[in-house]
């Protein structure tokens, strides 16, 4: 009977699925897994920014996304890279949401979600390196930054461009509130 | 050894090894919580997943749910919601009852929704099955048969979730070559292994490493056999995890699996 039920169990998990997309759908895939990780490496990514008054240099792009270590509890305790695989599963699913788009335009873009939280992902960074004083400019108005997608495939041996955003305004909360009043 | 056969033999009890599993559970809820909570500003309108954005997944359902998920994904409710999560994962230890399983089962879920589908991906998803089982086994304790079909179902999935990634990994080339390993390590969440381990993963070495990889997962079958393979099983299980904790820095993997070892322990018994 136990064994009936296994091959039951691996002939669901086994059987073909199609991507989902999606936050319903993506759902039942948590309650429902398939168990197929970490077979084929999959697409690397990165996320940088920069703003457009920087130099126009390969060297002035910033990482968005927050880097994890490791520490003497790694087994126990480490919400930096916890963080760190949900923020590269923000930029992959834009990735894939993007490259599902035939021809995109940069309006269609720009509408989904998975874009929006790529934006964000970069506008926290953005946020952290203000507050942290370490931009030197003095700033009344708002950031323009640009946005830069890098990814490797399984079969690359370097990072390559995988889309560039032209420059878009950011301002941060404090300078917001000091607008509005 | 002979120490470890005699707990394994208090396992073979449903009630015991339910109760094991429930504490470990418990462990790796209020440790997955304790997290969450140090990562609330990510959440926030100033954080990556703003709920202003994530809530246009959720704009098709009828206003008044709407307003629901409004109230309850705020950075408040969701510090309440992560408080009452760690205060159920931590009842769990002193007071056994479905109920503190079922908050959890459902405070995570409203987590996973709240991130576009979940946080830590294989991680959540056995902690779900494995909170759901030990919510249904603990609210009918007092039928043997639900308890053992609760731990039968969590020891399967845990198997199964071993031998398929198995099979995945034994059909691709890259990883029989050992240059898949390679590319999961290198492209780690905490950054390339250390200089020490860089060229186990390399050439011959990584090649032996991803046959043991394999061949481990594959072998989770036989580990319902008896409760002495389980238990071999088990062990390689905690020396793998501990790895993929230290490499990829998956240690979520290691606490949610080790959650389900219990129930593959009492099912290698009722095999005998």
């Amino acid at each position: 009977m136990v064994m009936v039920f296994a091959g039951l169990i691996m002939l669901v998990s086994a059987m073909p699925r199609h991507e989902l997309s999606g936050t319903w759908l993506t759902l039942l895939r948590v309650c429902f897994p398939s168990w197929r990780f970490f077979g084929e490496p999959g697409v690397q990514v990165q996320l940088l920014w920069r703003a457009s008054e920087d130099d126009p240099s390969e060297s002035s792009w910033r990482p968005a996304m927050r880097t994890a270590t490791r520490s003497i509890g790694f087994l126990v305790w480490n919400p930096q890279a916890t963080m760190r695989l949900s923020e590269e599963s923000v930029v992959r699913d834009a990735v894939a949401d993007i490259n599902a788009l035939d021809e995109p335009s940069r309006e269609q873009i720009e509408d989904l979600t998975s874009f929006r939280l790529l934006r964000a992902l970069a506008e926290a960074s953005i946020g952290i390196h203000l507050a942290s004083g370490e931009d030197p400019r003095e700033r009344e108005g708002p950031l323009h930054y640009e946005l830069l997608v890098r990814s490797r495939a399984a079969t690359e041996a370097e990072f390559g461009d995988h889309l560039q955003v032209p420059a878009h305004p950011y301002l941060p909360e404090k300078r917001k509130t000091r607008a509005s009043k | 050894m002979s120490a470890l056969m005699a707990s394994l033999a208090e396992l073979a009890s449903p009630l015991v090894a339910l109760r094991t599993v429930e504490l470990l559970c418990a462990a790796s809820v209020a440790l997955q919580t304790a997290e969450n909570l140090v990562n609330l500003p990510a959440l926030s309108e100033t954080g990556t997943w703003r709920w202003s954005l994530v809530r246009r997944d959720l704009a098709q359902l009828p206003p008044p749910l709407l307003a629901v998920f409004d109230a309850l994904m705020s950075p408040r409710s969701l510090a309440l919601l992560s408080i009452m999560q760690l205060s159920c994962a931590l009842a769990m230890f002193v007071d056994p009852r479905a109920c503190w399983a079922m908050a959890c089962f459902v405070t995570s879920l409203i987590f996973a929704i709240r991130l576009r589908g979940s946080v830590n991906g294989g991680s959540d998803s056995i902690t779900l099955i494995t909170l759901a089982c030990v919510t249904l086994g603990r609210g009918l304790d007092h039928d043997g048969r639900v308890v053992v079909g609760a731990l039968i179902y969590i020891a399967l999935q845990s198997i199964a979730s071993y031998v398929i990634a198995g099979v995945v990994k034994l059909r691709s080339s890259r990883w029989r070559a050992g240059e898949a390993l390679r590319r999961f390590a290198d492209g780690a969440a905490v950054g390339p292994p250390p200089g020490a381990l860089r060229p186990l993963l390399r050439g011959p070495f990584a090649r032996a490493a991803s046959f043991c990889v394999i061949a481990f997962e594959l072998s989770a079958p036989v580990a319902l056999a008896s409760p002495r393979f389980a238990l071999m099983f088990v062990s390689g299980g905690l020396f793998f995890h501990a790895l993929n904790a230290y490499i990829l820095g998956l240690h979520r993997f290691f606490w949610a699996w080790l959650a389900t070892y219990p129930a593959i322990l009492f099912t290698a018994t009722l095999l005998l």
